[in-house]
């Protein structure tokens, strides 16, 4: 059984394409077949992200305008041969595409694949309502950031009154010595509010900006702990059961002989 | 004509009549009579006790108005009396309205995410929290079983005796009436590790915090 999942936050700029790349790579590394759709027509960003923008011939909007086929539009990744794209169009904006097109686009694509990753724009209006249209489940990312959760919030409302019930939580960006501090919102903070089940945490980590840059998701890089909690995520997502990692910054032997002393 | 010189007020096996104190006594029998002509229907054949209130009536004024009932009605009059005299009808008929809002009330069972707003006009109680950027805004009280971290707004047509209660009262900003306040913020330090169930009422043009 297919299924089509949300990746949205509500609040730009906190990870969701950065997670449907690593989500989809991730997925498609475990053998699934994986087609990853770029809902955010003028401002597109999967491509860039996926190192296949120099691949794109034909667009989500020419498939749902019917200048093309669909198997026409899809890019094969470079490293993965069950893992697709489904850009959007640069050149046109939100307006071009309507809630009714996008879920007869996304249940055409049932057939072939597993997993059918829908890239959520910024927002809560046409663009938004666009990508959860053909969409079975949702994934919520957030920030801990105050902004963040807010609409995040403001979002899952959104997503419960379109009848995407029981979304799910990626905390993106967490700095674990800030928490400790004191000075960033932990993840029961964001919980207590958001109140929904938690698909995982991912640490800030500079791999990404470099994994980004070269267009290569840093899922495939096992040093980058980013990389690792998407890793993790990609499990629980085919149904294994991850412990959350834990991200104290040294594990190594002399830092916990300092702990010692400290204590 | 004063429309709201005579009003009709049902109980549970009785009428009562507020009469307005300062009328002419034949523009009130005027309007009674407009006004029991109008209700006949609705009254049918009901047994009723009527009360008088509001006015002192002599007599011979308390007689015409029981003719004009019987005359343009079937009710079947049981008993006459003539409750305690108030001096300004307005107000009692104000209060009672009043009251009448703050006991409706609408309950809502699960959480206000940030977006969402109750707007009502009467009480509202919420199981489950208000979250931030969530609005509850009632003419009467708000009783939420949870933490209230949103913006609430009590007796907002302007009732100061209306009162806010939450197990964790944190809002974003807190308004009863026209009353406009928000947390001092060692109370919100306090309610973050330890949150205690709150009481928020106005007395005397201030909004006070009772902790329970």
């Amino acid at each position: 059984m297919s299924e089509v999942i949300v990746v949205t936050s509500g609040k730009g700029g906190v990870g969701k394409t950065t997670t449907s790349a690593n989500l989809g790579t991730g997925l498609a590394a475990s053998g699934k077949k994986v087609v990853m759709i770029d809902a955010d027509i003028g401002l597109r960003n999967l491509d860039v992200v996926m190192g296949l923008e120099n691949r794109i011939v034909y667009d989500l909007i020419d498939v749902v305008e019917g200048n093309c086929r669909l198997k026409q539009a899809l890019i094969k990744d470079k490293r993965y041969s069950t893992l697709y794209l489904l850009p959007a169009a640069q050149t046109r904006d939100k307006t071009a595409v309507s809630p009714e097109q996008m879920q007869k686009l996304c249940d055409s694509l049932r057939e072939e694949f597993d997993f059918i990753i829908i890239d959520c724009p910024a927002g809560i209006e046409q663009g938004f309502k666009n990508a959860i249209a053909g969409a079975d489940r949702a994934i919520v990312i957030t920030t801990p950031e105050v902004s963040a959760v807010r609409d995040a919030d403001r979002i899952i409302g959104l997503l419960e009154a379109g009848d995407l019930r029981n979304p799910m939580l990626i905390l993106n960006r967490i700095r674990p010595e800030m928490v400790k501090r004191g000075d960033m919102l932990a993840l029961e903070d964001v919980t207590d509010i958001l109140a929904i089940e938690v698909l995982g945490i991912v640490p800030e980590d500079e791999s990404i900006v470099v994994s980004t840059n070269k267009g290569e998701p840093a899922v495939i890089d096992n040093n980058s702990k980013a990389g690792q909690a998407y890793r993790n995520i990609s499990r629980r997502l085919m149904g294994e059961d991850v412990p959350i990692m834990n991200f104290e910054a040294d594990n190594g032997f002399f830092s916990r002989i300092f702990k010692l002393f400290r204590t | 004509m004063k429309e709201n010189c005579v009003i009709f007020k049902g109980k549970k096996d009785g009428l009562i009549i507020m009469l307005d104190n300062e009328v002419p006594f034949d523009e009130l029998k005027g309007t009674f009579a407009q006004k029991v002509r109008e209700a006949t229907n609705f009254f049918g054949d009901a047994k009723v006790s009527l009360s008088f209130k509001g006015r002192e009536l002599a007599e011979a004024e308390e007689e015409e108005l029981l003719d004009i009932v019987t005359a343009n009605t079937q009710l079947k009059i049981s008993h006459v009396g003539v409750i305690e005299t108030k001096s300004d009808v307005q107000e009692r008929i104000m209060e009672i309205s009043e009251n009448a809002t703050i006991q409706n009330c609408l309950f809502h069972r699960s959480s206000l995410r940030s977006g969402q707003d109750i707007r009502y006009s009467g009480s509202v109680v919420i199981v489950g929290d208000v979250n931030p950027g969530g609005e509850v805004i009632a003419e009467g009280n708000v009783v939420v079983l949870g933490a209230i971290k949103g913006l609430v707004h009590a007796g907002c047509s302007g009732n100061t005796d209306c009162y806010v209660f939450a197990l964790n009262l944190s809002p974003i900003q807190l308004r009863i009436a026209d009353i406009i306040c928000h947390i001092p913020p060692e109370l919100k330090e306090k309610n973050k590790k330890n949150p205690q169930a709150s009481f928020a009422y106005v007395d005397e043009g201030q909004v006070y915090i009772a902790q329970l």
